[in-house]
């Protein structure tokens, strides 16, 4: 626990991505830990990059993480994935969703159509969701960050009912089960993608 | 109790917890969330003001009437306050008075980088730098204590990794309200030249008492570790000294201004190599160097931008080179730049000014995004209500074709004197008010043209036209911006008219008028020529696609597009179809 870990969130404004990092955060707190966060409001909600560092040990200063220390990358869009490679550590962990986003102003022949392999060839591992589809079948496509955190949520040492709390605290009712079904989905995913 | 607070949010639990009971702000990032958290809580009377001059003085006022009082604004925002505060200075408080700035390093949403530890020395009041969020909310009472101990108001000066970064915090119950109430005292409230000589004495006795608190107080303290290395800061640059180097001897500055003196000596002596690691200008360097303490500072650290680990792991040595700027694997990216929405009521005026070559001058707001790519219609942007004053001197320069181009709040903010001043001097210029009814970029604040107070509930809604006409301005033109022809129509006369003229673009923002969006409009492939002029909207939901032979090809996003119909307008194929507005 002395270490402190850091998680990165990547992608495109409202995507959910500070809500998601939030979450994390408090979810980290209730298990015990100390937490840091940072991210950049402003400018950047007007459909621009969004990223947000999470950090968590047992004492954090600095709520920015230095290049190339990223634990966890969760992408929430390939391109914002890619974006964020230099920050990974050696044998990071990318959870990326299976989304392209095309910036304003972008062609399509712009975009990078190698953005997965590029993030796959620079992670330890890397653990590809169709995120969106998937939080579809869990009855909204909103909740395509729910289905991240589920992946996330097997990466971190901390007990699913940590999770599910923070899901229920966030959100009520048919909104709640919606998330949480998106979450365990979200879990099932990473199981699969290990079992294989 | 511990919660996840962002530092925001900490100094509005800190006002809580220590009896503000006025607050008073206008929105700016990284401040806005202070004001919108403290209106949380029923017991602190809180309001947006016009501009932040007026939030100061009704935060002094407050503080005449004996009440605990906060004002708070970004950094810029203080160089409109700072009239108040300079002479607040001379009268002090009654009740505390504490006024947030909230610096902006790094310019994630700022036109400049100015470092306003300055204003704390130039005004002749105390300041506080918090580190995380803890001491935000504990710093923020520390704060109103100092002021009502040493009679005068207290700067907090937050950085934007502290204004929006998150840490656990320790709440605990708020403490019982001052007693309110005015006693007059006109040597001390009335700053007329014989008060105000005899109150400069006491502000500069004020800061020799307060230097001498700067040697005590437990806001700062060193941390004696390794005594190689010797490291001054405070701030967010005091979480990456420790970050980089865990074992150096550390001063921790939390009051910055007036500094501690013998301490300073006390840490110089006692470790062999000192530095001093802080973001921006070298404030505390050229004062510890006036101490005659010989330092490391902007030498190894740079003087722009935002530090982080790294840089200070580098700035002092600990790295064999400064770490590598490893971009490669990013290099090259299409970048993903802040855009205006999809269906935004500014993109149609934008066109039609670019369409007609004028010259914008322009001002702060979501609108200052027209001078990004494809529309490229902003050609100056300074400051708040700059645009009308800018437009004037461009027009007596000799430019023909200027147009000064601000939004509804920035308007209130500081264009109306800008345009008595327009009138007075007999402009021929043109000005467009994009009225949204709301403040929009720093996310969607009421201000006195929406109809709304801070609090959610009803106020008389200004009216921008009549006020337009009451400064003296005749040829008024109020416009729908989804009406292309209209806003061109209006934008022509306006330009032509041998007088001063106000075109108002009048339609809500479309975040805050989620009725106003229609079904996505249709795109007839067959019918599109592949011109490509509806991309030069720069509309997100307007994408590039392959196209077939030299045709550009067009897609709608029909997840974003939300029908607003201006691309069907510009259309010469008439390929694009909507759903017609009522």
């Amino acid at each position: 626990m002395s270490k402190v870990t850091n998680i990165t969130f990547a992608g495109v404004g409202g995507q959910g991505i500070l809500l998601a990092s939030d979450m994390t955060a408090n979810v980290l707190i209730s298990a015990g830990y100390d937490v840091k966060q940072s991210e950049i409001h402003g400018m950047s909600q007007r459909g621009g990059s969004v990223v947000s560092d999470l950090r968590f040990g047992r004492k954090v200063h600095s709520p920015l993480i230095t290049e190339g220390e990223t634990d966890i990358l969760v992408a929430f869009e390939r391109l914002e994935g890619l974006r964020c490679i230099p920050l990974l550590c050696q044998g990071g962990t990318a959870v990326v969703n299976d989304e392209i986003i095309l910036p304003v102003g972008c062609s399509s022949t712009d975009y990078p159509v190698d953005a997965l392999e590029r993030i796959g060839a620079a992670a330890g591992e890397t653990v590809i969701v169709d995120a969106t589809e998937t939080a579809a079948r869990a009855g909204n496509i909103r909740a395509a960050n729910m289905v991240l955190m589920g992946v996330l949520s097997c990466l971190l040492q901390v007990e699913e009912d940590f999770w599910l709390c923070a899901i229920r605290d966030k959100f009520k009712g048919k909104v709640a089960e919606i998330n949480e079904k998106a979450f365990s989905l979200g879990r099932e995913r990473r199981a699969a993608a290990v079992a294989r | 109790m511990k919660k996840l607070l962002s530092g925001n949010e900490a100094i509005a639990r800190g006002a809580w917890e220590g009896g503000v009971r006025v607050a008073s702000a206008y929105p700016g990032t990284p401040s806005t969330e202070i004001m919108e958290n403290i209106a949380t809580y029923p017991d602190i009377y809180s309001e947006w003001a016009p501009n932040e001059k007026v939030a100061m003085e009704v935060g002094l006022g407050g503080s005449f009437g004996g009440a605990r009082a906060l004002v708070s604004m970004k950094h810029v925002g203080l160089n409109v306050a700072a009239d108040p505060l300079f002479t607040a200075a001379y009268t002090g408080v009654n009740g505390g008075l504490v006024v947030i700035t909230a610096d902006d390093p790094g310019m994630h949403s700022s036109q400049n980088e100015q470092d306003n530890r300055h204003y704390a020395r130039a005004a002749k009041v105390p300041m506080l730098d918090p580190s995380d969020s803890a001491e935000a909310r504990e710093f923020t009472m520390a704060a109103l204590d100092i002021s009502e101990s040493f009679d005068t108001p207290v700067l907090l000066r937050t950085t934007t990794r502290i204004s929006h970064g998150k840490s656990v915090v320790e709440t605990a119950e708020p403490l019982p309200l001052r007693q309110a109430g005015f006693q007059p005292d006109k040597s001390k409230y009335v700053m007329i030249p014989a008060h105000g000589k005899r109150r400069h004495l006491v502000v500069e006795e004020r800061l020799t008492r307060l230097a001498e608190f700067a040697e005590t107080t437990a806001l700062n303290r060193i941390e004696w570790g390794d005594t190689s290395i010797g490291v001054i800061a405070s701030g967010i640059a005091y979480q990456y000294v420790k970050e980089a180097a865990p074992r150096v001897s550390v001063l921790k500055l939390g009051l910055i201004w007036p500094l501690p003196a013998d301490m300073i000596k006390e840490f110089a002596a006692g470790v062999e190599r000192l530095y001093v690691v802080e973001e921006l200008d070298p404030f505390l360097e050229e004062q510890i160097k006036a101490l005659g303490i010989s330092v490391t500072g902007k030498e190894a650290f740079p003087a722009t931008g935002e530090l982080n680990p790294g840089l200070v792991r580098a700035g002092l040595g600990l790295t064999e080179t400064a770490e590598a700027d490893s971009g490669n694997a990013a290099a090259g990216l299409p970048m993903r730049a802040p855009a205006m929405c999809a269906g935004c009521p500014h993109r149609g005026l934008f066109y039609t000014l670019k369409k007609l070559k004028l010259v914008v001058s322009g001002d702060i707001g979501c609108y200052t995004l027209a001078v990004g790519k494809p529309l490229q219609a902003i050609d100056t942007c300074v400051c708040m209500g700059a645009s009308i004053g800018g437009a004037l001197g461009l027009e007596k320069a000799g430019v023909d074709g200027v147009v000064g181009v601000l939004g509804d709040s920035t308007f209130i903010h500081s264009g109306m004197t800008g345009l008595i001043n327009m009138v007075y001097n007999g402009s021929r210029g043109t000005v467009v008010v994009l009225d949204n009814r709301i403040t929009a970029m720093t996310g969607r604040q009421q201000n006195p043209a929406s109809g709304k107070r801070l609090s959610g509930g009803e106020a008389p809604a200004v009216d921008i036209p009549q006020i337009c006409r009451a400064l003296g301005v005749e040829d008024v033109h109020v416009v729908d911006p989804y009406d292309l022809d209209a806003v061109e129509k209006a934008v022509r006369a306006a330009v032509d008219y041998p007088g001063v003229s106000v075109v108002v673009t009048r339609r809500p923002c479309l975040l805050i008028d989620k009725k106003a969006r229609r079904y996505p409009a249709r795109l007839d492939n067959e019918a599109c020529r592949g011109c490509g002029l509806c991309l030069n909207l720069g509309c997100p939901a307007m994408e590039k696609v392959p196209g077939e032979g030299r045709k550009t090809g067009v897609r709608i996003n029909e997840a974003i597009c939300v029908g607003c119909g201006v691309c069907a307008q510009i259309c010469p194929s008439r390929a694009i179809e909507v759903d017609k507005h009522e």
